[in-house]
């Protein structure tokens, strides 16, 4: 997400740009509104931190902004009592941070906000689909069985990585760029992988996680990956793919857009599930 | 038949060479990457078909159909076997000189069938 600074004093302004950065946004240190982007400022994830104790702030302004910015709007100052400030705050959902800053109010209301967004954003159907097209159609051309499907859901970024059924053992990976960039991800328990490719290739199944596996995996991803940009070059969803990667090992990571929703779809095919993992999002958001 | 198979997944090599030996085919010579697949027609000669991927490194798919049509080998038919899909990409490789696509994911009947419109056997 992006974050406006406006009329902070350095030190100030200092504080909240390292604790924003930590929470990985873009920040922009300005002291006049007209030197904020128009797109930008109205895009729904912009973040405006005011200062509201510098004299030459138009208040009118910050008034203006909090009844479209909501609890996107944080309002900066050492008297919490004063009555426009108040009249802005519980009159709508705009956020007040008292001087002193300290960072961890900035941080946990920050994730409040974060939070709210995040259970709010959905990911578009067509996308969803595209892919369980694609992972269904790829297995059974492929593989020969029809896989099920099981749930779908979005997780939040804090969530990627370390929930109990993001990850398994083997996981081929796809890198999304264009229009659309990100990442799809197709994640295997070792026996599902071994019988998976063992299927796939129609020999006898190999015992471990050797090269051929690993490059197997890699197929799988790129024919999976392929498959729903195809589908979803028709509509505003275009991508280019990258060649995939695979990576191999018990609590293996993948790098995500942490401002995007990320998309979990797990399957499952021959008693053991498996997993589709989309992060995506507008190159220029 | 002399076939050379170009992709730089082995997986996919395997496939279709697995699908090509189902077909009778057993002079299967396969390159990773463009770069190879040069390297391999003009170590190995009289080839009667090339299948090769798209997306790979080093010498891409177009780019090595398009050097092979620059080449001695330039009456040996290409079949393109890719996850391309889009109307424009299929043209784009008819274009640069293929003679037919198979998007990925396929099974050995559609090689099959491919084969036999380039060859007419």
């Amino acid at each position: 997400m992006f974050a406006y600074i406006l009329s902070a004093s350095k030190v100030e302004g200092n504080i909240l740009v390292n604790v924003l950065k930590k929470q990985g946004h873009q920040t922009s240190q300005i002291s006049m509104p007209s030197e904020m982007d128009k797109g930008l400022r109205e895009k729904g994830d912009t973040l405006i931190f005011v200062d509201w104790d510098n004299p030459d702030l138009d208040r009118g302004l910050v008034q203006d902004l909090g009844k479209t910015m909501g609890n996107r709007l944080f309002i900066v100052s050492a008297n919490e009592a004063e009555p426009q400030l108040q009249s802005i705050v519980q009159g709508g959902e705009s956020q007040f941070i008292p001087k002193p800053i300290e960072p961890t109010i900035v941080k946990s209301k920050v994730g409040t906000v974060r939070k709210v967004m995040f259970s709010k954003m959905k990911l578009d159907a067509k996308v969803i689909n595209a892919f369980i097209q694609a992972v269904t159609n790829t297995y059974e051309t492929m593989i020969g069985i029809t896989p099920k499907r099981e749930k779908v859901y979005i997780l939040e970024p804090s969530d990627v990585n370390t929930a109990a059924d993001s990850l398994f053992d083997i996981s081929g990976v796809m890198g999304l760029s264009g229009d659309y960039s990100g990442s799809v991800v197709v994640s295997f328990p070792v026996k599902l992988a071994l019988k998976s490719v063992a299927m796939m290739l129609g020999e006898d199944e190999k015992p471990s996680l050797d090269s051929e596996v690993r490059d197997c995996v890699g197929e799988i991803i790129n024919i999976v990956s392929g498959q729903a940009k195809a589908t979803l070059s028709t509509t505003d969803y275009k991508f280019e793919l990258a060649l995939p990667t695979v990576i191999v090992g018990k609590g293996h990571k993948v790098h995500i857009h942490e401002d995007s929703p990320t998309l979990v779809i797990m399957f499952s095919t021959e008693g053991e599930n498996f997993i589709l993992q989309v992060n995506i999002r507008p190159a220029n958001g | 038949m002399k076939i050379l198979v170009v992709d730089d997944s082995s997986t996919m090599r395997r496939i279709i060479t697995n699908c090509l030996k189902g077909l009778g085919e057993n002079e299967i010579i396969e390159a990773e990457d463009g770069n190879v697949g040069m390297t391999k027609l003009s170590e190995n000669q009289g080839f009667d078909l090339i299948l090769t991927d798209w997306n790979m490194p080093n010498m891409n798919g177009l780019e090595f159909i398009k050097s092979v049509q620059g080449s001695d080998h330039k009456s040996v038919p290409i079949i393109m076997v890719t996850t391309e899909a889009e109307k424009a990409k299929v043209v784009e490789a008819l274009k640069a000189g293929a003679k037919n696509y198979v998007v990925k994911p396929f099974t050995p009947e559609v090689i099959k069938e491919k084969i036999k419109q380039v060859l007419g056997c």
